[in-house]
């Protein structure tokens, strides 16, 4: 890996969110297709994020639920 | 202006994932559930503020951590801590050695991924300190642009993004902690 490839790597996490300027989101994208490295460090990273968020779900009480409607019916103005 | 006979309608559904996060934030599940009645009470009040067609999921997180870093962060039994190892440039990816002996098939690493469990992500991301958790949480579990984690969190967004790339990489590591645990890469030896 050059040193093009370290400056852009810090960019990847952000272009994958979607916060890379038009022009610099360009010049990653055209840098991933010519460097396979780099491209496969991208796509790690996207799919690290994708496992990360389908593992955070959480189930709710049913219990807790109930408490919560209940405690916001009480708080309603009479 | 939004009424409050509407606000059970369209609140409620955004509950599950408030509750998901208050729970990484407080780490235990009866803080949790105070910290969800607390954030749905002050929503709840403050509804008729909120206007009608913008993004009532955001309005919401952002009671969530307003009430988060007001109320319970004093609360917290872990001390705070503000040192996050330098992991700079620490990628899980080019961390494996049992991958880069071998070809790096994309069906190797996607099993390594696949196999991290729900455990140790939560683990791995309660494990951040507080002021990289929550750009993480916010960030990759919940798609919220950096620019509403900037207001959520009423930091500067180029404090976002330099706390999001060091919680990343601290994430990383500590996900990757897990993997040699459990012998996924040693097996490889």
């Amino acid at each position: 890996m050059g040193d093009d490839c370290n400056d852009l790597l810090r960019e990847i996490a952000h272009f994958l969110h979607g916060e890379l300027p038009a022009d610099r989101a360009a010049a990653l994208r055209s840098h991933l297709d010519g460097c396979p490295p780099c491209f496969e460090s991208a796509d790690f990273q996207a799919q690290l994020k994708a496992v990360v968020a389908s593992r955070c779900i959480e189930h709710v009480p049913d219990e807790f639920k109930e408490r919560l409607m209940g405690f916001l019916r009480d708080s309603q103005p009479s | 202006m939004a009424d409050q006979a509407t606000f059970a309608d369209q609140a409620m559904d955004h509950m599950p994932a408030l509750y998901a996060a208050a729970m990484r934030m407080t780490r235990n599940r009866a803080d949790a559930e105070d910290l969800v009645q607390e954030v749905y009470l002050r929503a709840y009040r403050g509804f008729s503020g909120f206007e009608q067609g913008t993004n009532l999921k955001a309005w919401l997180f952002r009671i969530l951590t307003n009430t988060f870093i007001n109320t319970y962060r004093a609360k917290q039994r872990r001390p705070q801590e503000s040192d996050l190892e330098d992991v700079e440039d620490l990628f899980l990816y080019h961390r494996l050695p049992a991958l880069e002996q071998a070809t790096r098939s994309r069906s190797t690493e996607a099993d390594v991924l696949e196999r991290i469990t729900d455990a140790e992500v939560k683990a791995a991301l309660e494990d951040l300190p507080e002021q990289f958790r929550l750009p993480v949480y916010l960030a990759d579990v919940e798609g919220f642009a950096y620019k509403e984690i900037a207001e959520m969190l009423d930091i500067p967004i180029g404090t976002v993004m330099s706390r999001l790339h060091r919680g990343r990489k601290g994430l990383e590591k500590r996900l990757h902690d897990f993997v040699i645990d459990q012998h996924l890469i040693t097996q490889e030896t």
